[in-house]
């Protein structure tokens, strides 16, 4: 049976497609559905979500200049 | 054979200019040989009018950003702009934004007594791709200004020159002195250093630039996010103009996604003591009174002073519209034989926008009598000592002098006014004249990447590990293997370049930041993009990198490109899924899509395709359809 669903299509590389997997499975559930390696299909809400949890990421990766030092 | 005859004609008339004007300044009895030296004099300055030297364009959309700015300010306005030009001061103002080929198609069109085909001007231009996009944004500028007027059918479209724009043109060319005449010289005149000091004390002190150093940086700072009214009292009113610039919000309220810095709402005007008649709603006044940048706050400060200087102007001029204590009877003027009504609002706009672009031609230091003034120009100056473009020594004074700060509202492109400044840094650093920073905007940028050498010992930078592996240094003794930013002059602090810059230690006449992978992250959370701060780098750029090719070293350059990359790993689009499609209908939608140019994404196995919503419309008709006749065929076998 052919449906057809609207919502907010990310498109993103296989490697932040598995976080994005990890955090749903995790921490709060958002994926409507998993379209290909590098599409999924999420709530409209949630955008401002995964953007502030990608930022975390990017700064727990971050080397601060000046913090080895404290 | 037609356009060859008003080129002769064209060159005649600038020389005939010249000698007329030349007939003005030379007295009879003067020596023979000074006459020779002015006519020299005379007709350089008409070329100069013409053809301005070719300078190097410090940002290539920045002269663009104020064109849009006035362009799109104008708009409002449609046939009435018309009107507009019915001051010799804002037709000479608006030549100035024009770029060099738009001028030189008003010239041409000058001497054409009759309107010409809009077809014959495509052979103005050459066939190579880049002429033809240059010719078509010169049309389109001029249409969208209304100095052409192009009138007839569509099929014989025929082009001239607006006639208040071509008569006012006369004017400008024979009158290049826009000075106020003084009949009493005032007793003291203040030096240009001391106008300088009050520019930017004005900058500093109560007035709307005051928030682009005081509240803008202060909000915008790391620890203090917000600023709060009771630690500026008295600038409710220029804290209201920046909410609705959009430059500020409320604590807490939620940003407006599509309002940016250059599209204000319409504002009162924020220096008038007199309650504004406009009915627009006030600001929304959080209850503890705390304010916050915005994304666009960021971006403005990254934008040049006279961009942001005008971008206020426009917002006053909105203001000054509606004030209906100048307002006088509507005038009717003819133009092209229809009869235009400037209404009586566009009349005090008109003669507002008018002294505006006489201000910028102003001599600056030089005391003008306040007497000659119309109330609405009296009006406009009283408002404008608000901005620190002109300084009164009291209110009600006989003169008023421009201050520097108005040379900042006429700098077009790179090619500041000639403005006598005895400024020790401006002789030390000849490129200054070439573009730069002002002096109200001093500070140079030397950027260096990690492989340029640096002196061993005695090292003023201390060691630092790179934020990303990087290729080994050619250099084997570069100690700092992250890109600096070197920022030269008194207040390198005036230039921004806090908002991406690590800064690390600060000398008398010199500050060194380091670009790292936090900094530009901080910045880019701000709202700023790769290509504002790549841009601002180069904008302020020292006269001695600015001879470097590449002007920014590439690896910084591609570096903070690949910081904004990284950060926008996740694309977000509203998108609608038809999911379970059986093959054959998935197969014959998939190509519809694709047709369509619409197709997203499609995976045969799951019967998936993806397209954008706003598209989903014949998609979705053409999948029904499709099932509706597979349906109706008998099944197979």
């Amino acid at each position: 049976m052919a449906t057809l669903k609207t919502g907010l299509l990310v498109t993103c590389d296989p490697t932040i497609r598995m976080y994005l997997l990890h955090l749903d499975r995790n921490d709060r559930s958002f994926i409507q559905l998993e379209i290909d390696d590098t599409h999924l299909l999420i709530d409209d809400s949630s955008r401002e979500y995964l953007v502030h949890k990608i930022d975390e990421l990017h700064r727990s990766n971050t080397y601060i200049l000046g913090e080895s030092q404290k | 054979m037609y356009w060859k005859e008003i080129r002769k004609k064209q060159a005649g008339l600038i020389s005939l200019l010249a000698v007329k004007h030349l007939a003005r300044v030379v007295r009879p009895n003067q020596p023979r040989q000074n006459v020779k030296t002015q006519v020299g004099k005379s007709i350089f300055a008409f070329s100069n009018l013409l053809h301005k030297p070719k300078v190097q364009t410090p940002l290539k959309s920045d002269s663009g950003e104020r064109q849009s700015l006035l362009a799109q300010f104008l708009s409002t306005f449609g046939t009435r702009i018309e009107g507009f030009y019915d001051n010799p001061y804002t037709v000479r103002g608006m030549f100035r934004f024009l770029t060099p080929l738009a001028k030189d198609y008003v010239f041409r069109l000058f001497f054409a007594t009759s309107p010409c085909p809009l077809e014959s001007l495509k052979q103005w231009s050459l066939p190579d791709p880049l002429s033809i996009r240059m010719h078509a944004e010169a049309i389109k500028r001029l249409d969208s200004f209304r100095i052409f007027q192009v009138l007839g059918p569509k099929g014989s479209k025929m082009v001239a020159l607006s006639q208040y724009f071509r008569q006012h043109l006369v004017f400008a060319l024979y009158n290049s002195d826009a000075n106020l005449p003084v009949q009493h010289a005032p007793h003291h005149v203040p030096t240009l250093d001391q106008l300088q000091q009050y520019a930017q004390f004005r900058a500093a002190a109560p007035g709307p630039l005051h928030y682009r150093p005081c509240c803008l940086e202060a909000a915008a700072g790391k620890k203090q996010r917000a600023l709060s009214l009771e630690d500026a009292p008295g600038a409710t009113d220029q804290v209201e103009l920046l909410v609705r610039l959009g430059l500020m919000r409320p604590v807490g309220a939620v940003a407006p996604s599509t309002s940016t810095a250059t599209t204000p709402g319409p504002s009162p005007a924020p220096f008038s003591k007199r309650p504004a008649p406009s009915p627009s709603p006030p600001p929304p006044t959080p209850a503890s009174g705390r304010y916050e940048t915005t994304g666009e706050g960021y971006q403005f400060l990254l934008k040049r002073a006279s961009t942001q200087l005008w971008t206020f102007m426009i917002s006053y001029l909105k203001g000054f519209r509606v004030r209906p204590c100048l307002l006088l009877p509507g005038v009717v003027v003819a133009v092209w034989g229809r009869k235009v009504v400037c209404a009586p609002e566009d009349r005090t706009l008109v003669e507002a926008l008018g002294f505006l672009f006489r201000l910028t031609m102003m001599t600056v230091g030089r005391p003008q009598e306040a007497a000659a003034l119309t109330p609405t120009q009296m009006q406009v100056m009283r408002d404008l000592r608000a901005f620190g473009l002109i300084y009164q020594r009291k209110d009600g004074a006989a003169h008023f002098i421009p201050t520097p700060l108005v040379s900042v509202l006429a700098l077009e492109g790179a090619a500041a006014p000639a403005r006598p400044s005895s400024r020790p840094a401006r002789r030390r650093c000849p490129g200054a004249a070439r573009g730069g920073p002002t002096d109200l905007e001093q500070g140079w940028i030397v950027v260096e990447s990690t492989t340029c050498p640096v002196p061993r010992a005695p090292c003023p930078v201390p060691r630092a590990p790179c934020p990303v592996p990087r290729a080994p240094c050619p250099v084997p003794r570069a100690p700092c293997p992250v890109p600096r930013v070197r920022l030269h002059g008194q207040r390198p602090a005036r230039g921004h370049a806090w908002l991406f810059v690590q800064l690390q230690y600060r000398l008398p006449n010199l500050v060194v930041g380091s670009v790292t992978l936090e900094s530009v992250r901080r910045a880019l959370m701000f709202g700023i993009t790769a290509d504002q701060i790549t841009s601002f780098l180069y904008q302020h750029a020292h006269p001695q990198q600015r001879l470097r090719r590449p002007v920014i070293p590439e690896a910084v350059r591609d570096q903070i490109f690949l910081w904004e990359a990284e950060r926008n790993r996740l694309l977000f689009q509203r998108a609608a899924v038809f999911e379970g499609l059986p093959p054959p209908v998935h197969q014959a939608a998939v190509a519809f899509a694709r047709e369509q140019g619409v197709l997203l994404c499609e995976v045969a196995a799951k019967g998936l395709l993806v397209v954008p919503e706003a598209e989903k419309g014949p998609v979705h008709a053409h999948i029904v359809d499709l099932m509706t006749r597979a349906a109706a065929l008998p099944p197979q076998g």
